[in-house]
């Protein structure tokens, strides 16, 4: 084992803004050693990201008391004065934050930014040595030398990351901390934010905390790993270990929760015997619904024309009933416009669409925008009655109570405000208006993606379960393949408004035809499930 | 750059349109200049001979052009009222009314930047709750009555000035400027009252923003912090607001005239618009409407220079 570079010894984090203190982190310890990559993992609420702040040292609020020791070249950082701490900042410890798209200053150009700490820490360096640091590291990280003299809003989500990377690593830190640092991002950017860390920790030998509420990136990326559950540390280990046999309970729902993407013997016959039929069985059953060559555009106005700019290009599928079609995009593949085209949201559109008789109803991503604050939980669900002309307030009640008992919530939420709901209730709330549409489809657009990983498993079970109960059909919209996987029976591949694939489930996932799907499925982890080599070498 | 051509045809186009209805409005309102000139006792040839040497007869469009014309070439019409070219009689006026407001603005931005600042970086201190409590009360003080009290304080109790003696620029320069200075302060007082707060707001927005977090993480102090990244931030919304009170004064700045028996556009206006003199108003309401235009413009122009984002839109 290499030397201790950071050493975290019963470190506690307390608020004091109620009237109960509320302990956010309690009785931590830990050591980060040299070249180390260990990751913090745990659901919302665990305490991760405090404990990142505060060995960054930008906690520093009045209402809050942090007790232990944070030692750093034998200082403690909770107890040294700020002129010493600043001179860690940046220089020593640097930190990476969740979302590029705000973490930089949207009025200083990049080149400004990233020198900022050369400027601070090395005021020995002429104008001229910081640039061509400040150039050098942008080339590590794989930007062009033109963004040196860009603004933040003319870069992509990825490109920002990249600069804040290369804002971090200008000094050559010890410690890196990225907090959540691919979480606002797609996945194959993503998984190119995760090489770019992982070059940077071999040639520099940097040591990287790396906190993440997503496993299966943390098992792929660490060395060692903590779990971490309301501010106490569950378990620790090397990430192998914690992931093929946890000890404790909490780590076992964590990991159970991931959803798994298996080929069963019996399903892989299946595969292998339609692969070789050529055909497969079709429903012969109406489809629900429909494109047929569909195309979409939006109009851009300026420069004193206006354009037409096309979205969606030649799509074509179909619903068949009670299938669950899962659509799997990054963000700007057309895959919501794709849902908004289908409701009637997006209306210049080419082509045919059939829909289905009582038509859509919708769930989205964020549960807490998407619910009225002003309004109660039981006006909420009574909504959809009252918009069809129901009046009968007796009825309407009864209906909205049956409903919060089929998603799993009781009657006695009725009176309470969404804000007075977690995440996870407020989604089984937006699930429950939407059913109480009594449309035949509903359009799923990344229902779990704002959830924790324990409560993500929870609500697609739910929706599992809804699906058989009543004889659904979902569109389930997602970018995350491991929950499609478990939701879907068909899935197809978007990419910039065109479909790159779509067949059968397993068809997608073990034997994926287009690069694009390929790459997707490694960006998951899930490259290696591919049987396709197998059959051309039975062939 | 082109952007920037762009915004100054509209301004010029926005500028025609104006003085069109100014003329327009003019042309409808009822009263006839040659009879307010002439007095009611004015046989109709006495008052047709003068509207014929006026001009008046010809027909609207024709005498909009023509004033049109002559206005650009720097001709801005004849005064009925005082006989006399109104450029001329507008010119020593202007300088006076243009040092007021530029006093008055320079108090503005000196004064409450610092302070909006200060606030921000005490907010909830006990200085920043009074700065709060007499913002509060300065913001409801009309200009006028701010003039009152500033006289009443500052000329007749302690006696700086002497209250409505106006010393003229031509006689002593600096005299004049002194005596500006308390008009100035009537206008500046409910503004700079506005702009520390909306200053102080507009900071404390930008505080709990990701970029605020990422620049401590560099190692910034907190005054580092403020000065190279919050401040620019937080000058965008204070830059409209300047700007437009920058237009607001020039308006304002005719009642605070009245009060300190100064002899700018304010007090000339009034008496112009009592004895129907148009082609004065007329010139005075384009002199407004140009420099409204051109604080809107100068605006834009600073807003593209503070964020880079504005440079792409549009």
């Amino acid at each position: 084992m290499e030397e201790a570079i950071l050493e975290v010894k019963e470190l506690n984090i307390e608020f004091h803004d109620h009237e109960l203190p509320e302990t956010v982190v309690s009785d931590l310890s830990f050591t980060l050693h040299k070249g180390e990559i260990l990751g913090i993992v745990g659901e919302s609420g665990s305490g991760k990201s405090m404990t990142a702040l505060a060995i960054a040292g930008l906690l520093s609020r009045k209402d809050m008391e942090k007790r232990g020791e944070i030692l750093f070249r034998g200082q403690n950082l909770l107890q040294c004065d700020r002129n010493m701490l600043r001179s860690f900042q940046g220089d020593e410890i640097s930190m990476i934050f969740q979302e590029p798209m705000t973490s930089l200053n949207p009025v200083k150009k990049i080149g400004w930014q990233v020198e900022e700490s050369l400027r601070i820490h090395h005021k020995e360096l002429s104008k001229e040595e910081c640039r061509k640091k400040a150039l050098d590291i942008l080339e590590g990280c794989e930007l062009k030398p033109e963004v040196y003299d860009m603004y933040p809003h003319e870069l992509s989500g990825g490109m920002r990351q990249r600069v804040m990377i290369a804002s971090a690593m200008i000094c050559d830190p010890e410690i890196l901390i990225a907090d959540e640092p691919t979480t606002a991002l797609d996945v194959t950017i993503q998984e190119q934010i995760i090489h770019l860390l992982l070059k940077l920790n071999r040639k520099k030998h940097t040591s990287i905390l790396f906190i993440s509420h997503d496993l299966s990136l943390v098992r792929r990326l660490c060395e060692n790993v903590i779990v971490m559950q309301h501010g106490v540390m569950v378990e620790q280990g090397s990430a192998e270990e914690i992931f093929a046999e946890p000890r404790e309970d909490y780590t076992k729902v964590l990991t159970g929760s991931i959803p798994k993407v298996v080929l069963t013997e019996e399903r892989r016959e299946r595969l292998l015997r339609s692969l070789a039929s050529g055909t497969s069985k079709t429903d012969p059953r109406q489809p629900l619904v429909k494109t047929d060559h569909l195309y979409s555009y939006y109009r851009q106005y300026g420069k004193g024309k206006v354009r037409k700019v096309g979205v969606l290009k030649d799509v074509s599928f179909e619903i068949r009933p009670g299938q669950v079609f899962g659509l799997v995009g990054e963000s700007g593949s057309g895959k919501s416009t794709l849902a908004k085209a289908l409701t009637g949201i997006v209306k210049d559109t080419k082509g045919e669409i059939v829909r289905p008789e009582n038509g859509f109803a919708m769930i989205f991503q964020d549960p807490a925008g998407s619910l009225n604050p002003a309004k109660k939980v039981g006006w909420l669900l009574m909504e959809p009655l009252r918009i069809r002309g129901i009046r009968d307030k007796k009825e309407m009640q009864q209906r909205a109570i049956r409903m919060l008992e089929k998603v799993g919530l009781s009657a006695e939420y009725m009176d309470r405000y969404p804000n007075e709901l977690s995440g996870g209730q407020r989604q089984r709330v937006c699930i429950g208006i939407a059913l109480m549409q009594e449309a035949t489809v509903l359009i799923a657009d990344e229902p779990v993606s704002a959830l924790d990983v324990t409560v993500q498993a929870q609500i697609l079970k739910l929706l599992k379960d809804l699906k058989k109960e009543m004889d659904l059909s979902i569109l389930f919209i997602s970018h995350d393949l491991r929950v499609v996987y478990n939701m879907c029976d068909y899935v197809m591949i978007m990419k910039k408004g065109e479909i790159v694939e779509q067949a059968r489930r397993d068809k997608i996932y073990f034997t994926p035809k287009q690069q694009y799907t390929k790459d997707l499925l490694n960006a998951a982890g899930l490259g290696d499930l591919s049987i396709t080599n197998e059959i051309d070498q039975e062939k | 750059m082109r952007d920037v051509i762009r915004k100054l045809a509209s301004m010029i186009l926005t500028l025609l349109i104006v003085s069109f209805l100014v003329f327009l409005a003019f042309d409808l309102i009822p009263g006839d200049p040659a009879i307010a000139k002439l007095g009611t006792q004015a046989t109709p040839e006495q008052v047709a001979s003068l509207r014929a040497e006026w001009g008046l007869d010809r027909p609207f469009l024709i005498r909009y052009f023509d004033w049109l014309f002559s206005f650009v070439r720097g001709d801005m019409g004849y005064s009925y009222h005082f006989d006399r070219a109104v450029t001329e009689l507008l010119s020593g006026k202007i300088l006076i009314t243009v040092t007021l407001v530029i006093m008055a603005f320079v108090m503005i931005v000196s004064v409450s930047i610092p302070m909006g600042i200060f606030a921000a970086r005490h907010q909830g201190g006990a200085l920043d709750k009074s700065i709060m409590v007499s913002n509060q009360l300065l913001m409801a003080i009309p200009p006028f009555f701010s003039g009152i009290l500033i006289t009443f304080l500052f000329g007749v109790g302690l006696s700086f000035f002497k209250p409505g003696s106006f010393v003229s620029y031509t006689q002593n320069f600096g005299g004049f400027l002194f005596y500006m200075i308390f008009p100035a302060l009537a206008v500046a007082i409910p503004k700079i009252a506005m702009c520390v707060k909306l200053l102080r707001s507009s900071i404390l927005e930008q505080w709990p923003m990701d970029y605020v977090r990422t620049a401590y993480s560099r190692g910034n102090r907190t005054m580092q912090v403020l000065y190279r990244h919050v401040l620019r931030n937080a000058m965008i919304p204070v830059v409209t607001f300047l700007g437009m009170t920058l237009a607001d004064m020039v308006a304002g700045s005719i009642i605070i005239e009245k009060v300190f028996n100064i002899p700018g556009i304010g007090q000339i206006l009034i008496k112009c618009i009592e004895y129907r003199d148009y082609p004065t108003v007329e010139a005075v309401v384009m002199l407004i409407a140009f420099l409204v235009v051109f604080v809107n413009f100068m605006v834009d122009i600073i807003y593209r220079i503070l964020d880079p984002r504005m440079r792409q839109s549009s």
